[in-house]
């Protein structure tokens, strides 16, 4: 059976089972590799995407609850990489191993659209789903101050 | 192994610029990464280049490759490597591109394990810019037809004082061409160094942010297969039987087969179970945890880990053989402390699973790319484990996510061949 939705901004017909999460649907049915996997339980974060520009792990969601809806992947962020978020990423050199990036990237964006300057407390609450093995956490908060216009 | 599909040499070069047709198989999560595209810089447009050693590569269009043959996980080694060439090469970094090298003897030590790269490694990776270097002084000496020694190579560039005369890396490659490789050169002065003990950004900064940066899980060959293997729950068991049918009656499996025995030590060995492949990564999950296992749990079955801690502990607490004496410790010391320390068994758990890709060209040959810290060893041990010559393997390393000793060892790599 096809599930219809939007990916990145393209209408996109998968015949998958309805129950494939939408992390396999994404990697191998569509092709795009930037969502990663890590534990398959929605526990470390690095497979977040959005999903009506809300933040979802992606590794744990059937394919089915995409049906219409707007589902956007790190590639689909932006075509040049210059979302500030990604910007500021780069400028202080947040990744390390660089595996759970897509996922922290995207929680980072959905958390500044909710909350365009946020407190370190709202910075750890909403990240505190994305696991970074090469403990880049500190990186991470200044590097999303940064792109919400904080450049201390 | 035979029903695994075939795919047409044209399918095959066209998605992967590739020669070779062939099966292809994967383990575990997988898709492309073509060593060439974690390469930073314009797209080649050289006609010719010249190579004064094994990790330097100088195009005609300016451009200095340079190969990194330790494997990035996370310690930032695509970058800190080509920093030390670079550095003594007179390289401009915006005139670097660092390509991930394959697994071969030519390079050294390639086994990416212990914190040494740069440790054990400073003094080859300053000679072979340092020789880079004067190579390019040689030829530009040879060019002009002035002693070398009046020469100096600065900013990418030759430049003869006395004459004026400058020439970038790249038009002197031609002249360089044919010209002897030099083994030993001066190192540069502490004080001139540009790059290394500088900051520099990330080279892999823009494929990290952007989801482009290739890992073990995403290797993507035409038509192949994804693996997923169920394991014996006791370490070095083996399986006594097994029911595939519901595993088979499942959406996108293909085949399920029997891994071979786990053979004893384990450390670089394949490690057994059964093993599902599908069209895709799920359906390989569904139907391995379809299939009906009977296991021999062997050797360890009664292994468990608060019974083995009280060994160690009354192990540990049993006097042993004396290797040195030296000096009367009970009569010496005015105080005692006594304490035991104790830790748990420990997974790695990086945050990709281990992972690698597999094809097997019809002349038998093989090619993987994998997350490994030992690219030399998942070769020798992919050519034992299919019974070919190590020179008809090639292992392409992609990035790793995460790797803490783990991917040091190629059991899944020669599990996907």
């Amino acid at each position: 059976m096809a599930i219809d939705f939007e990916l990145n901004g393209e209408s996109v017909s998968l015949d998958v089972d309805p129950a494939m999460p939408l992390l396999w649907a994404i990697r191998d049915i569509a092709g795009l590799t930037g969502t990663k996997y890590g534990c398959g339980k929605a526990l470390c974060g690095t497979c977040t995407v959005h999903i009506n520009g809300q933040p979802m792990r992606s590794c744990a969601l059937p394919t089915s609850v995409a049906e219409g809806a707007k589902v956007t992947t790190i590639e689909g962020l932006t075509k040049d990489g210059n979302h500030p978020v990604q910007i500021a990423w780069r400028e202080l050199n947040v990744a390390q191993c660089g595996y759970c990036q897509p996922g922290q990237i995207m929680s980072a964006v959905g958390l500044l659209e909710r909350i365009p300057n946020p407190t370190d407390a709202d910075i750890d609450e909403a990240m505190s789903g994305n696991i970074c093995r090469c403990g880049t956490y500190t990186r991470i908060r200044k590097a999303i101050h940064r792109a919400a216009g904080d450049k201390s | 192994m035979s029903e695994l599909r075939k795919i047409s040499r044209r399918e095959f070069m066209r998605r992967t610029g590739q020669a070779g047709g062939g099966l292809v198989f994967a383990l575990t999560f997988a898709s492309a990464c073509q060593p060439g595209e974690m390469a930073v810089g314009p797209a080649a447009k050289a006609t010719a280049s010249v190579a004064p050693n094994v990790y330097v590569n100088i195009r005609n269009d300016g451009i200095v490759e340079i190969y990194c043959h330790r494997s990035e996980m996370g310690q930032g080694i695509r970058t800190s490597l080509p920093q030390v060439i670079a550095d003594e090469l007179e390289a401009d970094w915006g005139k670097v591109e660092v390509i991930q090298a394959i697994g071969h003897e030519k390079y050294g030590d390639q086994n990416t394990d212990g914190s040494t790269s740069i440790r054990n490694h400073f003094d080859l990776l300053r000679n072979a810019g340092a020789t880079a270097r004067d190579m390019m002084i040689a030829a530009a000496a040879a060019m002009w037809a002035v002693p070398a020694d009046e020469c100096v190579a600065h900013e990418h560039a030759v430049h003869h004082e006395d004459s004026g005369k400058s020439a970038g890396y790249g038009e002197l490659v031609e002249t360089a061409n044919g010209m002897p490789q030099p083994e030993s050169a001066t190192f540069k002065a502490r004080e001139d160094y540009r790059y290394i003990g500088k900051p520099m950004d990330t080279i892999d900064g823009l494929a990290f942010t952007t989801g482009r940066a290739m890992y073990g899980t995403d290797t993507v060959l035409p038509n192949m297969l994804y693996a997923s293997i169920e394991r014996c729950p006791a370490f070095g068991g083996t399986v006594s039987s097994f029911d595939d049918a519901a595993a088979r009656a499942v959406a996108g499996v293909v085949d399920v087969i029997r891994m071979p025995e786990p053979t004893s030590p384990p450390l670089f060995n394949i490690q057994g179970g059964i093993a599902v492949l599908a069209s895709n990564t799920w359906s390989a999950i569904e139907g391995r945890n379809a299939v009906e296992i009977q296991w021999d749990r062997g050797v360890n079955a009664e292994h468990e880990s608060i019974a083995y801690k009280e060994d160690l502990i009354s192990s540990a607490s049993t006097p042993g053989t004396t290797v040195l004496a030296r000096g009367d410790a009970d009569a010496e010391t005015h105080s005692q402390h006594e304490a035991v320390y104790y830790t748990p068994y420990l997974a790695q758990a990086p945050m990709e699973p281990p992972a690698a890709t597999a094809i097997i060209n019809e002349d038998g040959s093989c090619e993987v790319w994998a997350a490994t810290q030992d690219p030399q060893t998942a070769r020798a041990t992919v050519a034992e484990t299919l019974g070919i010559e190590k020179e008809q393997v090639t292992v392409n390393v992609t990035l790793l996510g995460g790797g803490f000793g783990r991917k040091s060892k190629p059991d899944f790599i020669a599990e996907a061949a």
